[in-house]
């Protein structure tokens, strides 16, 4: 007979393994390739061939820099953005206006936003229709934002898109930090509010959002999708790069690729842990300028606070004229050059779509609801082996899915996936997606249980309840809001996962994202619009909803 | 020096939470301002150190040294404020959070000169390098008197200093915070609902509660 507590370990280690299989397998799939070790090809002899070839691409440092460039430059301005806004409106009458601004912003998936983006700012995009009445240039390329060869428009974009994320991450390390208290403290002894952010607020805040900054981090080093709309073509990002040697029909390249990755992880591990470091330096070691005694804010000081309306202005501005490219374009017959709206409409394009968009719903909600509700099955046993043993979830588990780079991770599991040709794709893209979704489902799920008073459950056992049964009927609804909030997330994931879907489904299972990246390689930018369109609607409508939903509780 | 409190009201969304109060508090002296939690003490202090929360309104004169406060920025208004927790800040250790209170003239290693004087005045040399959270309530509390008295405030603001203290303690900070005081030669507002927080040589005045009736109602 087992008892109920050995069943939730089994359970609990079974979800651990699951959940760490990729993990383990992508990294077993990685490391054997890098070292010329990879019998499907052929290759028994580990050696270091692929490392030779790798270095002797000739993209190879052009591509690695480029990307370097792109992470810090689009994370400093993440930072820059979040804390001026934050240091400027935080707890000021329009900052509940900013916070519900920032779900939709935050719901609007990258991909849907990169097309909008173009069509804004690519040399015949809109900004530059609205400018040449002024200037009459035909043609702007002087400043052209899109694939352009620094990748400036992509760490624009890219921090446009963070930053509602950091800020939404803020808030409830703010509260517990008590902002109030700290500015009215430092004001007291004469300094200037703009001051006590400096000094005091931002060292603390920093110290707060080490996770969400790694997982900002993590995704700008190996963003795949985004970067095949956005950024320069070649040399490509790092990421986009090995992404098109593991396309390569020549199966020769595949150490190479997995040399690539390898590399590309120890480079997102370096610039982690330089930037870690360098908060360390300038926030504890070096850390004087916090009690120099300087009360007045300097020059720039004052520059950056007068701007600070224009960042959330560019913020705000640029997704959602995006989305209005979006909707122009997907209705519109023709449109010349510097016409600012279409010349005719037409609902031919959206006609002759409307099937295949149906199928491609029906496979990405089918891959939602099914890598949701099993990690959502997961993260509650977790949380309730949590509850009872008192050992939580090895962090571990959730932050390497969160900055380990996607590619890597799944070329991995793909290699291994070779061996096993039987094995059905729906399903291994279904677990891939659990790899991904899993982490935000516990983190969305953990403080509902954490919040829950196990008095409750001991009430009704003591009434007489069986455990099991009191589990059903008291614990799961009182626990109710806290499930539906972890299943809108955890759903918001899985719709915009591009790189999980298209490995480990070997190009098989097609969904909204897949068809949506796929799409923006042909010319036909009504259909761009229509795919970059469908693909912003289910996640907004979840994030929405959730939004409306936790409003509705907060009154309450 | 005074600090005058001049035909001072002070108004929730709802209604007036006092009647008119008139202070006059000369360099050196203590008013303790008793009244009840929740009569609006607090709320009061926050307005003079100019962090009234938009939700309340206050009407009246405050001036220091002949100035008018009320429409000056909080940070101009050189207006120390001390509170039940210490905001030793975290981040800082303790010597650090001393030189947070010295004016920007004093520079590079004279910073850390003063703090550790001041720490070696209160005997506690030994924690310079601690972080807060490593020192106990008592000790905290001293440092944080310290920190707002570096900065040379023209008035003191005590918003129930000592009502975190085990009663021991609080018989040592007390004495401690008012010797200071009379060292500062600067007038000081406390406020607090504890008789046993009154220093002997002070002037103790009740919170005018508001003579309209309503008032109790609303707050049941």
């Amino acid at each position: 007979m087992v008892t109920r507590s050995q069943t939730l370990r089994l359970a609990y280690f079974s979800a651990i393994l699951i959940c760490s299989m990729p993990l383990l397998i992508g990294l077993i799939g990685t490391l054997a390739p890098a070292f010329s070790w990879l019998p499907i090809l052929d290759l028994h002899q580990p050696s270091l061939a692929s490392w030779r070839h790798l270095f002797h691409e000739p993209v190879l440092w052009r591509s690695i820099s480029l990307t370097i460039f792109i992470t810090l430059c689009s994370t400093a301005l993440t930072l820059l953005f979040s804390f001026t806004l934050l240091m400027r409106f935080y707890n000021s009458k329009y900052w509940s206006w900013i916070t519900g601004t920032l779900s939709p912003i935050f719901a609007l998936p990258h991909v849907a936003f990169a097309i909008g983006f173009t069509f804004l700012l690519s040399p015949s995009g809109w900004i530059f229709r609205l400018l040449h009445p002024i200037f009459n240039i035909s043609q702007a390329h002087a400043w052209i934002l899109v694939n352009d060869t620094h990748g400036l428009g992509m760490s624009l974009a890219l921090a446009i898109k963070e930053t509602p994320f950091l800020l939404l991450m803020s808030i409830a390390p703010l509260q517990q930090l008590n902002i109030n208290q700290l500015l009215t403290v430092g004001t007291s002894l004469g300094y200037q509010p703009k001051q006590v952010w400096y000094k005091i607020i931002m060292p603390l805040w920093l110290s707060y959002l080490r996770l969400p900054i790694a997982a900002i981090i993590g995704y700008s080093l190996s963003v795949v999708d985004f970067s095949l709309i956005l950024a320069p073509l070649r040399p490509a990002p790092f990421a986009v790069q090995i992404w098109q040697w593991i396309k390569e029909p020549n199966l020769a390249m595949l150490p190479v690729a997995a040399a690539a990755s390898l590399l590309l992880l120890v480079l997102a591990l370096i610039i982690l842990g330089g930037l870690r470091y360098t908060e360390y330096l300038l926030m504890k070691k070096c850390n004087t300028w916090q009690f120099n005694g300087q009360r007045q804010s300097g020059y720039w000081g004052k520059l950056i606070s007068t701007i600070t309306p224009l960042f959330y202005g560019v913020m705000i501005l640029l997704p959602l004229l995006s989305v209005f490219m979006l909707a122009l374009w997907s209705f519109s017959f023709r449109w010349r050059f510097p016409d600012i709206l279409p010349q005719s409409w037409t609902l031919k394009f959206w006609m002759s779509q409307w099937e295949n968009l149906h199928s491609l719903f029906a496979t990405s909600m089918s891959i939602a609801l099914l890598s949701t509700f099993i990690s959502l099955l997961f993260s509650i046993i977790c949380l309730e082996y949590k509850q009872k043993n008192h050992k939580g979830l090895p962090l571990i588990f959730l932050v390497i899915p969160l900055v380990v780079p996607q590619v890597g991770l799944l070329f991995g599991v793909q290699i291994i996936t070779l061996y096993f040709p039987y094995l059905d794709p729906f399903s291994t893209v279904v677990w891939g997606h659990i790899l991904f979704v899993f982490p935000y489902v516990y983190l969305s799920l953990a403080p509902a249980w954490q919040a829950f008073d196990q008095r409750y459950l001991q009430v009704a056992t003591s009434l007489g309840t069986p455990p099991l049964k009191a589990w059903f009927l008291v614990k799961l609804p009182l626990l109710k809001n806290g499930l539906i909030f972890a299943i809108i997330v955890g759903m918001g994931v899985s719709l915009t996962q591009y790189l999980p879907t298209l490995i480990l489904g070997s190009g098989r299972i097609a969904t909204i994202t897949t068809e949506a990246v796929a799409i923006t390689s042909g010319q036909d930018r009504r259909i761009m619009a229509i795919y970059g369109l469908m693909q912003a609607l289910l996640p907004f409508i979840l994030i929405l909803s959730s939004f409306h939903y936790s409003q509705r509780v907060h009154k309450r | 020096m005074p600090l005058i409190l001049n035909n001072i009201i002070l108004y929730s969304p709802t209604q007036a939470l006092c009647d008119p109060i008139n202070i006059t508090i000369h360099s050196g002296e203590i008013v303790a301002l008793m009244g009840k939690s929740g009569c609006g003490k607090s709320t009061l202090l926050s307005a003079i150190a100019g962090h009234l929360s938009p939700d309340f309104h206050l009407q009246g004169q405050v001036t220091l040294n002949s100035q008018s406060l009320l429409n000056c920025p909080a940070h101009t208004r050189q207006v120390g404020m001390l509170f039940q927790d210490d905001l030793l800040f975290p981040q800082l250790n303790i010597w650090q959070n001393i030189a947070f209170g010295l004016d920007a003239k004093v520079k590079g290693k004279q910073r850390k000169q003063k703090a550790m004087a001041v720490l070696e005045e209160l005997d506690l040399l030994e924690h310079s390098e601690k972080r807060p959270d490593q020192l106990s309530g008592g000790q905290r509390a001293r440092i944080s008197l310290m920190r707002t008295l570096l900065a040379n405030p023209k008035a003191l603001l005590l918003d129930e200093p000592f009502s975190k203290l085990d009663p021991e303690l609080r018989k040592t900070f007390r004495h401690f915070v008012f010797q200071h005081i009379h060292e500062a030669q600067i007038p000081t507002l406390m406020v607090t609902h504890d008789p046993l927080d009154i220093p002997d040589a002070s002037i103790q005045l009740d919170w005018p509660n508001a003579t309209s009736p309503s008032m109790e109602a609303s707050h049941a």
